[in-house]
């Protein structure tokens, strides 16, 4: 009978089969290309053990009656690079409070690009910004929730500068004045 | 031919005395009875006073959930202010808008240059994310602050377009106080400080200069009062004392 035959030929070609797989996946063979910045060597980089390096920064909200801006704490991503780490503040500005502070940042707040000139930190706003509406003291909230959450968590950077579709302008939201680079204003903010 | 300088032995007509002494003193109590006159019908009688109603045209400002527009308010209130000025105070006001169109912040401070304005108000009312927010609040212009050690250009001989309310900064101070006072005591709230900061508006403006904000947009129980003709009339009058008030201590 041919039937012990077929059966070690089946399970020799599993054990190729699975060898071949193996050896594919360690070649990095079918993956989706990597985003730029990822895998790279340094401290950012994936540690050993798995775990993502993490910071606790101070992200700055506005109190729920909208006078004031305050802190609040969170645990997030460490990165080395200036930019990287900028732009994760704001992503995390964007998802908002986790307690129970209000959101500042429109949703037409879209960042088109950010880069650093010296230490001063560059942030190019998409045109779709100038649709958001804000009161005064609303919009200077929304400016130095952004300003104070990447200086006081950023020690490269001591000036932020803002720009839509890559010009600086002087209005963006239409009262403050946003020519120049901002420093961090801290007299806007409610300490607990 | 030379024309000789009268002397003073030259005879002088009897009539012409008086006259010229008459001439002498008023020339010499002019400048008094000036003063005089300004002090017995307030001393800005003559004043002018440029009020900005924020917005307008294709800048709607805030939108109320029930359609209010923030443009449209601030001209409102701005009319129900001058209307006051002039009625009870003698004073010249110039709107920077009378209708709805664009005018941009910089354009609204050359209107108050090119006018000689004694005193400059920009109205405006909030918006906020929470429903909850209701902030009355006064602004004036402060430069913005600089780092400790950051380099600092020298500052100029001549006073740059952005720095024309620099020296006029602590009368906008009482003046945006003047508001805040009068606002808070008509709401039965603790009066807070003028908030300082590089407003667009207000910073080229070469007077006395504050912006207001009345109240959130965004809160629904601040909707309904601006919905009701009296509010806006007890506002405007509000907004009037405040004036008033800073009239009379700063200039009366």
């Amino acid at each position: 009978m041919a039937r012990p035959a077929v059966k070690s030929a089946a399970m020799l070609l599993a054990a190729a089969a699975l060898v071949a797989s193996f050896l594919l996946a360690r070649s990095g063979c079918g993956r989706a290309g990597r985003a730029p910045g990822e895998g790279r060597a340094g401290p950012s980089a994936i540690a050993p053990g798995g775990d993502q390096p993490k910071t606790m920064i101070e992200l700055y909200f506005s109190l729920p009656d909208g006078s004031a801006l305050a802190t609040e704490r969170r645990l997030v991503r460490r990165d080395e690079d200036t930019v990287a780490q900028s732009r994760a503040i704001i992503e995390e500005l964007k998802r908002g409070s986790e307690g129970g502070l209000a959101p500042l940042l429109p949703v037409e707040m879209e960042v088109r690009a950010v880069f650093l000139v010296g230490k001063e930190l560059v942030i190019d706003l998409q045109p779709r910004v100038r649709e958001a509406a804000a009161g005064t003291l609303q919009e200077a909230l929304i400016w130095y929730s952004v300003v104070n959450s990447i200086i006081m968590n950023v020690k490269q950077v001591s000036g932020v500068r803002f720009l839509v579709d890559g010009l600086e302008t002087d209005a963006i939201l239409g009262h403050m004045d946003m020519r120049g680079a901002f420093s961090e204003r801290l007299d806007l903010v409610k300490w607990y | 031919m030379v024309i000789p300088f009268p002397s003073v032995e030259m005879p002088i007509p009897k009539v012409i005395r008086p006259a010229a002494v008459i001439t002498a003193a008023c020339l010499l109590l002019a400048p008094a009875w000036a003063r005089a006159a300004g002090e017995e019908t307030g001393a800005a009688a003559e004043g002018i006073v440029v009020i900005d109603p924020g917005h307008g045209g294709g800048d709607q400002g805030i939108n109320s959930p029930a359609g209010l527009l923030e443009k449209d308010l601030t001209l409102s209130l701005a009319r129900r202010l001058k209307n006051k000025l002039e009625t009870n105070l003698g004073l010249k006001v110039i709107l920077t808008r009378s209708g709805d169109y664009d005018v941009s912040p910089l354009e609204r401070a050359a209107m108050a240059n090119h006018n000689k304005a004694d005193l400059f108000v920009s109205i405006h009312l909030g918006g906020a994310a929470s429903q909850t927010a209701d902030n009355f609040m006064a602004f004036v212009a402060e430069p913005r602050p600089v780092r400790d050690g950051a380099p600092q250009a020298a500052p100029p001989s001549w006073l740059p377009w952005n720095e024309q309310n620099g020296p006029h900064r602590e009368a906008g101070r009482r003046l945006a106080r003047a508001f805040l006072v009068a606002l808070s005591t008509w709401l039965a709230r603790e009066a807070v400080d003028p908030l300082g900061g590089d407003w667009l508006v207000l910073k080229g403006v070469g007077c006395p200069a504050a912006m207001v904000e009345l109240g959130s947009l965004a809160n629904p129980e601040r909707e309904r009062t601006y919905l009701e003709k009296s509010f806006m009339d007890e506002l405007s009058s509000v907004l009037f004392e405040a004036v008033n008030r800073y009239l009379e201590d700063d200039l009366g």
